[in-house]
Formats: structure tokens, C-alpha cells, sequence
């Protein structure tokens, strides 16, 4: 798999081919290698979008406590429900299936999916909820354990929805649902049950029940419409915090929850309804009838649970499908943006070359959020077949807390990246040449104009005024033959002088102090009244590209603004050059690029922003002064 | 005569000032540049409007570009009789457009020549400032050779100018009238008119399209139109790069 190629390439002394390569350039400030961040390939793409994530930290002994509890509760609770299979198969078979997968799911969970505690709460909701209603069958006390009991399996499978692929539950409202539940459903149900007797609620009557009053009937009813109104409320409240932790959720990772908060929406809804019936109206539906239906219910928050996990996994062939048929950086950026939902993220191109990152067009950019102005943000690298980091996932913060949905992603990226990164990095190629054959242009323009001008201003001068004054010979018969020839030959040797003297230089000269000094120089030279703040970093083969810019500005500023005041500006974060430049004249500047003789200087200098992959803004209105300002993304050479 | 000359090449202003004086023209005041010239008048006690002709160079500090057209648009605002030479070093391809600029934009009566320094001679630079003293338009003959030359390019000699109009028009752009054009080359004036008639039929297509020349829908002087029309036409054939 180790192209030698490209692997003397990638040896380069900026990136360390460590081992893993995980503590390369802390210091620069890119993220870290992932540890296991050795090779996608094809295979894994769809198979491992649900990779186990926390797996490694559940030892094999939970494993083994957790399928002995599971063994024994089953044990019991087919005990605790054999009296009734003769009489009501229904009722005990659905319990028991509640258990068995209930406990199978919140295993798998735990085991391969990694997914702790949505795991151990499925298993004590089935626990509880198999003990709860074999309970029932159990004579004596059996029916007042149900009755207390009730309120955990509610408790506990709310609690592993909720936490279901996030490591905690965020708002206050969420963290009180689950308390919530056992105070209204089990502490409600034990503090009224001495004052109700089993019968009053459907139970076999005669049993054991801690009766202390026989309340009257209708602040009996009270009592349980007001338990009623609870378990209602409760369904909202379920309903309430569960959607909005769905719509909160990263965009990536909503389809996958999606059936799970439907679900268990379903189950919070009806298990009230069933419960409100079958305490208002006991003789209509049974205790055992409502236990049975509830019991169908957790089956179906089973089923919603299977479907995410199913979606979950579906999620690499889903990404996959999506990808975009012509793959170029641009289009894979614009696919991430979109798959993320977030039109901040992009996939950022590994130069190794440089060292740096450059995006879809080429330039070279930071890794975004590094500078700590804005919020922590996603950072994922794509690694490529020999090991080494070919891309940069950004997005913002929120889609990390969905790791499973972000390394699918990554693994569909691994597939493409490569080749965009070559893309880019041509891109980046040709912006360098763009900008060096810019600057040569400029470089040989500039030289050619002071080869005119000292052709034209010197030396033609020159001779024009030698010719003159031979013109004029005739004038003066006064003078001697001696100071005529003398006068000449001093005219003709300062020609000959000027023509030693000309020259096509490259550089203007007065770039040799950079660029800082060349600004101050134009400045004085067109007697302004200016400051400028000019960086001291270097622009490389930009330089003269800048100077130019503004050396054309100053001179519109000169020729055309009345301005008595100027303000230069020209600064870099090692990424863009800004430029700015703010006078305080007459404005009313052509706003309009691209017309008219006059601002031809205007014109080419837009064209060379513009090719050298920038943009160049003019605010001029009328009366208030023109401010001309320039980006032009930094090329690495 | 008096007149004014800024130029920046000291070589070139002192020879041009020593051929005027040694002509018996005066110069009021010498410069390098706007703000020297007038400080020199100032000494001099000595007002544009008491000047016959500037001679101006083209290029001047500190953008070496057009400065010599701007200090001419600014002379002639004070004083509007004021003769305007701009002298330029020939390069081509710029100047035609400095040349048109130079003898359209200006406002005033005063008279314009547009004539470059390794052509002049004394006697004709004299000439040409007593003619733009006289209010009259003054322009190098090369422009009227390359006027010929252009258009017989562009013409694939088929329809040249003959001899006589080639003549005719160095004469024209030199600021001749009809009759001293017929007197210099031995022509009646109703001659000279037909030959007039013919460069402008060559030289500008038609009345619409003179028209729509922006240059030539100002009202000007009968002479200034005509050497508008020789430099309209350079324009147009593409010589000049505007």
C-alpha cells in the first residue's frame, strides 16, 4: 500500500513520520493525528459506520455479571409468571418477551455498540418490569410490590432514551424527568396506596394491602384523576424534552434518533392513556390487560431502538450514495457543508510540502477556530493509504458529540480526499505561478517605464537640447570657436554618460529596503500626507504585486481625490494580505470597474487582483472620500 | 514676446530659454514645476495675465504623466487669453492621446500647440509661439504624416492621399489658414478648399458619425475643428490608444 513515491514525498523535515504521528506539530497549532487513524478501506465504509466508541472501556467480567443477572432474572421472572401461562399466555408470554428483549438489546447495546448506559437501563427496565408484573401473580403482597414497582421501568427506559448516543443529559429539564417519573409513578402510587384498597384499583380483592381508610368515593376519584393527570403530564413532559433534544441534535445525526424519540413518545403517551383507563375504569380493562398493552408497548420502543440502530448503520451507505459525481475540492467541501448542515465546515487540503492547509481554491488557510476567537470546533483528519494526513474535517463543535456519525463521515472522505488534495494542491500550484508571473509582469513593466522614462526624460532631452543649441549657432558670432566645441562636448558627454547609465533593472530599486520603506518613499515622493501602517512580515513574490496596488492608489489619491489626508493599511495574517487605504477628498471615485480611459490604471489593477485570486473594494461617496481596499489570498513560495 | 517655461529637465529648459532670449523673446519666469513657477512670478511681480505664451513640458513631477496638461488647465482658469505649448519628448502611442486632451479640454480663447522637442528648431518654435499667441491651433506635422501613413495601412494603399494632400495637410495642422495654404503652395483658394474637401471626406466617413465624436460636438474655432478632425481620425484608425 506504501507508494515509495509518495512516501519519499511526504518525508519531508516539517511532517514527522513518527510512528502513529499523533504528536506531530502540537506546537503549530493542527490537530492531532487519531490514534487508529491507520487506513480506511473499502470494506469498513458501511460496515463500521456504528463502530463500538466506548466498547473498549466495558471489561469482559460486566459482560459476564451482566449476562449471569440476565440469565437469573429470566429464570425468575419465567418462574415468577409460570402460575399464569395456563390462564393468560397473553399477558405472561408479552412480559417475558419484554425481558428477553429487552435484556438481548441492552446487551448488544452495551457489548457492541458501546453504548453503557442506554444499554444497562434497557436491561433494568425489562427487569423491573417483568418483576413488576409477575409480581401481580404472586399472591399476598404481590399486587402492592406492583404497584410501587411501577414507576421504574418508566424511569429507567426514559433515562436511556434520552442518553442514548450522548454522554450526558444537557438541560435541567431532561435531568429532572427521570425524578420526576419515580416521584409521580411510584412515590404517588405508595403514599395513596393505604388509602385505597386493591379492589378500588382492579386488584383480586382480599389480598394483603396496607390499607389504613377506605377513602370516599369521589376523593378516591379525585386521587386518581389527580394520579391520571400526572402520568399525562409526564407524557408531555417526555414528548416535550425529547423532541427538543432531537431538533438540538447535529443534523448528521437526527435520522438515526429519529425513531427512537417517536417511539418513545409513543410509549409515554400511551402507556398514560393505558394506565388513566385502567384506573378510572377498572372493570373495563384489567389490571392484567393494562400490563399486557403497556408491555406491547416497551416491545415497540424496542422496535424504535432497532430501527435507529439500523439507520445507524445505514449511515456510511447513505453518505456514500450522496457524494457528489464529479469530486472536486469544491464539490467535496460544498458535500460536507451539506451533509454537516453547517455551512462553516469544510474539508481543508494537507500541503505537505508547506506544511499548511489550503482550502478548495488553493490558498492557504489556518486550521479554522485555532486563533480562539471563535468556538472550539471539529477537527478531524483524514489519513490516507501510507498513514499520513491528507485532509482536515472542520465543522462546528456541536456535530462531535455524534463520534459514530463523524467517523462514518470521515471514512466516506478517506475515499476521496486523496485526489482533491492533489486538486488543491495543483490549485495552490498555479496560484503560486499566477502570482510569480504577476510580479515578473509588474516587475518587467516597471523597468521598462523607467527605461522610458530615462530614455525619454534623459537622454532624448538631452540631445533635443544639444540639436537646440547647434539650431543656434548662428545667433551668436560673438563666441569663440573654443567655448562653442567646449559647451557641445560637455552636453555630448553627459548624453554618452546617460547612456551608460540606462538600464533594464528588475526589481524597482526602491523595493531593496522592503516594502514598508518603498510605501513611505511613494508617499514622500507624491507629497502626501499620509501614515501607514505597513507589516514588517514578508510577502514573498506578492510583495510587488502590493506595491503596485499601491503605489496606483496613492498616485489616483495624487492626481484625482484633493485629499489632504491618507491612510495606508497593509497587514497579513499570514493568509490574506489586507490593504486599505482611506483618504479624505472630494470621492465621487468610479465605483464601476471596468469603463474609461481615465481609470485604466484603476482597471489594471482590479485585473490583477482578480487574477491573483482576490478582491478589491472602492467606497467613494461623493464628498466623503474614497476608501479602496484589497484581500489577495498569500501564495507559499 | 513673454512668455513662461516650465520643464523640469534643466539641460533642455536652459538651452530653450537661452535660444528664446537670444530670439529676443522674453521669459518672465523659468520652473521646474507649478509651485516654483509661482513663486517666480511672484518675485517677478508679474501676473499670467501679462504673459503672451506658456511652454510647458508634458511630464512633469511627481508622476512624470500629464502634469503639463493640468498646470495648463489651471494656467488658462486665471488667465483665459493665455497661449498654451506643451513640448513633449516624442514616444509614441501616448502622445496623440495627450495631444487630443491637450487641444480639446482646454477652456479659454487663448491659442494651443502641441509640439515635441526633437523637432523644433528656433525659427519654427518662434513661429509657432507668434501663431499660438495669435490664438491659433499649432501641431507637430508628424501627426499629420502619421495621419497619412495610418490610413494608407489601414487602406491597403488603395485610396491614398496623393502628394497634395499630404502637403495641404502639414500646412493644416500647422495652424494655416485656406489662404496662406493656397499662398505656400501656389494654390488659388477655391483649390485649396477642394483639396480640404477631399481629406475630409477620407478622414471622416461621414457628418453622423462626426456627430457622435464627443470632441467635435463642442463649439470651437474653425481651425481647432480641423486639426480635431486629423487627430479624430488618428483616433479612430485605432493609432491612439484612449
Amino acid at each position: 500500500m506504501m507508494n515509495p513515491v509518495i512516501a519519499a514525498r511526504t518525508v519531508s523535515p516539517v511532517v514527522d513520520t513518527d510512528d502513529d504521528g499523533r504528536d506531530l506539530e502540537a506546537d503549530e497549532g493542527f490537530p492531532s493525528l487519531p490514534a487508529d487513524g491507520r487506513t480506511a478501506s473499502l470494506g469498513d465504509v458501511t460496515a463500521g459506520a456504528g463502530m463500538p466508541v466506548m466498547a473498549d472501556r466495558i471489561r469482559p467480567w460486566t459482560v459476564t455479571v451482566i449476562v449471569v443477572a440476565g440469565l437469573v432474572t429470566g429464570a425468575l421472572s419465567a418462574v415468577l409468571h409460570f402460575p399464569a401461562w395456563s390462564t393468560e399466555p397473553v399477558f405472561s408470554g408479552i412480559n417475558t418477551t419484554v425481558l428477553a428483549v429487552m435484556v438481548a438489546l441492552g446487551l448488544y447495546l452495551v457489548v457492541r455498540q458501546g453504548e453503557a448506559f442506554t444499554g444497562y437501563a434497557f436491561v433494568v427496565c425489562g427487569l423491573t418490569w417483568t418483576i413488576s408484573s409477575g409480581m401481580l401473580i404472586v399472591p399476598g403482597w404481590g399486587s402492592y410490590l406492583n404497584w410501587v414497582l411501577s414507576g421504574f421501568p418508566y424511569a429507567a427506559v426514559a433515562w436511556g432514551i434520552l442518553r442514548y448516543r450522548r454522554p450526558r443529559l444537557e438541560t435541567r429539564a431532561e435531568r429532572a424527568f427521570v425524578p420526576s417519573v419515580m416521584l409521580l409513578s411510584s412515590g404517588a402510587s405508595a403514599a395513596i396506596s393505604p388509602f385505597v384498597l386493591p379492589e378500588d384499583l382492579g386488584y383480586p380483592a382480599g389480598v394483603p394491602w396496607p390499607s389504613v381508610i377506605t377513602l370516599p368515593a369521589p376523593v378516591l376519584t379525585v386521587a386518581l384523576l389527580l394520579l391520571v393527570f400526572g402520568f399525562l403530564f409526564l407524557a408531555l413532559y417526555f414528548c416535550v424534552i425529547s423532541s427538543s433534544w432531537l431538533h438540538r441534535a447535529p443534523p448528521i445525526s437526527q435520522p438515526a434518533l429519529r425513531p427512537m424519540v417517536l417511539f418513545g413518545g409513543v410509549l409515554a403517551v400511551g402507556a398514560a392513556v393505558v394506565q388513566a383507563a385502567a384506573s378510572l375504569f377498572p372493570n373495563v380493562i384489567s389490571t392484567h390487560l393494562s400490563m399486557g398493552l403497556v408491555g406491547t408497548l416497551f416491545l415497540g420502543v424496542t422496535g424504535g431502538l432497532i430501527a435507529s440502530l439500523t439507520l445507524q448503520e445505514m449511515l456510511g451507505t447513505r453518505l456514500l450514495e450522496r457524494l457528489p459525481a464529479v469530486r472536486t475540492p469544491q464539490t467535496i467541501t460544498d458535500y460536507v457543508a451539506q451533509t454537516l448542515d453547517d455551512p462553516t465546515a469544510e474539508l481543508l487540503f494537507w500541503s505537505p510540502e508547506t506544511g499548511s492547509l489550503v482550502d478548495a481554491d488553493g490558498r492557504r488557510r489556518g486550521v479554522p477556530g485555532a486563533d480562539g476567537r471563535s468556538d472550539r470546533r471539529l477537527h478531524e483528519w483524514i489519513v490516507g493509504g501510507d498513514g499520513q494526513r491528507v485532509a482536515l474535517l472542520s465543522g462546528a463543535a456541536g456535530v462531535s458529540s455524534d463520534p459514530a456519525s463523524v467517523s462514518a463521515l470521515v471514512r466516506i472522505l478517506a475515499l476521496v480526499a486523496e485526489n482533491a488534495q492533489l486538486n488543491a494542491l495543483l490549485r495552490m500550484r498555479v496560484a503560486e505561478l499566477t502570482a510569480t508571473r504577476i510580479a515578473e509582469q509588474l516587475s518587467f513593466a516597471r523597468a521598462q517605464e523607467e527605461f522610458q522614462r530615462n530614455l525619454h526624460d534623459g537622454l532624448q532631452q538631452t540631445l533635443a537640447s544639444l540639436r537646440l543649441d547647434i539650431d543656434g549657432l548662428g545667433d551668436r558670432p560673438t563666441v569663440t570657436n573654443a567655448q562653442v566645441v567646449g559647451g557641445l562636448m560637455g552636453t555630448l558627454n553627459y548624453a554618452l554618460e546617460q547612456v551608460r547609465n540606462l538600464k533594464c533593472g528588475a526589481l524597482p530599486p526602491e523595493l531593496n529596503f522592503g516594502l514598508k520603506s518603498a510605501v513611505e518613499r511613494t508617499v514622500a515622493e507624491l507629497r502626501l500626507d499620509a501614515t501607514a501602517l505597513v507589516t514588517d512580515a514578508d510577502l514573498g513574490v506578492l510583495t510587488l504585486p502590493v506595491y503596485y496596488i499601491t503605489r496606483e492608489t496613492l498616485t489616483n489619491v495624487h492626481k484625482h481625490a484633493n485629499a489632504n489626508r491618507v491612510e495606508i493599511v497593509i497587514n497579513t495574517d499570514g493568509y490574506v494580505i489586507d490593504l486599505s487605504i482611506t483618504d479624505n477628498g472630494d470621492g465621487g471615485a468610479r465605483s464601476g470597474i471596468g469603463a474609461g480611459a481615465r481609470n485604466s490604471g484603476l482597471d489594471g489593477m482590479h485585473a490583477r487582483i482578480v487574477e491573483l485570486g482576490g478582491a478589491l473594494s472602492i467606497e467613494s461617496p461623493i464628498g466623503m472620500g474614497t476608501t479602496v481596499k484589497a484581500s489577495i489570498p498569500c501564495v507559499s513560495s | 514676446m513673454r512668455v513662461l517655461v516650465v520643464d523640469d529637465n534643466e539641460l533642455w529648459r536652459s538651452s530653450l530659454v537661452k535660444a528664446l532670449e537670444d530670439r529676443g523673446v522674453t521669459v518672465v519666469a523659468e520652473a521646474a514645476g507649478e509651485q516654483e513657477l509661482h513663486a517666480r512670478l511672484l518675485r517677478a511681480n508679474c501676473s499670467t495675465n501679462d504673459v503672451d505664451v506658456a511652454v510647458l513640458d508634458l511630464r512633469l513631477p511627481p508622476t512624470w504623466s500629464d502634469e503639463g496638461v493640468h498646470l495648463a488647465r489651471r494656467l488658462r482658469a486665471t488667465a483665459s487669453n493665455l497661449g498654451i505649448i506643451i513640448l513633449s519628448g516624442y514616444e509614441q502611442d501616448v502622445q496623440l492621446y495627450y495631444a487630443t486632451r491637450a487641444l480639446s479640454d482646454l477652456e479659454g480663447d487663448g491659442g494651443v500647440g502641441y509640439l515635441t522637442k526633437d523637432r523644433v528648431t528656433r525659427v519654427s518654435l518662434i513661429e509657432s509661439m507668434e501663431r499660438v499667441a495669435d490664438g491659433r491651433i499649432v501641431v507637430d506635422p508628424i501627426f499629420s504624416r502619421e495621419a497619412v501613413n495610418r490610413y494608407q495601412d489601414h487602406h491597403q494603399r488603395d485610396a491614398g492621399f496623393s502628394a497634395r494632400e499630404v502637403e495641404v495637410l502639414d500646412l493644416l495642422v500647422q495652424g494655416a489658414t485656406n489662404r496662406e495654404i493656397g499662398q505656400k503652395l501656389h494654390l488659388s483658394e477655391p483649390v485649396v478648399e477642394r483639396h480640404m474637401t477631399q481629406i475630409f471626406q477620407k478622414i471622416v466617413p461621414s457628418d453622423a458619425d462626426r456627430e457622435a465624436c464627443p470632441s467635435q460636438s463642442r463649439p470651437s474655432r474653425r481651425e481647432n475643428r480641423r486639426v480635431l478632425a486629423v487627430l479624430e481620425w488618428l483616433r479612430r484608425s485605432g493609432r491612439m490608444n484612449s
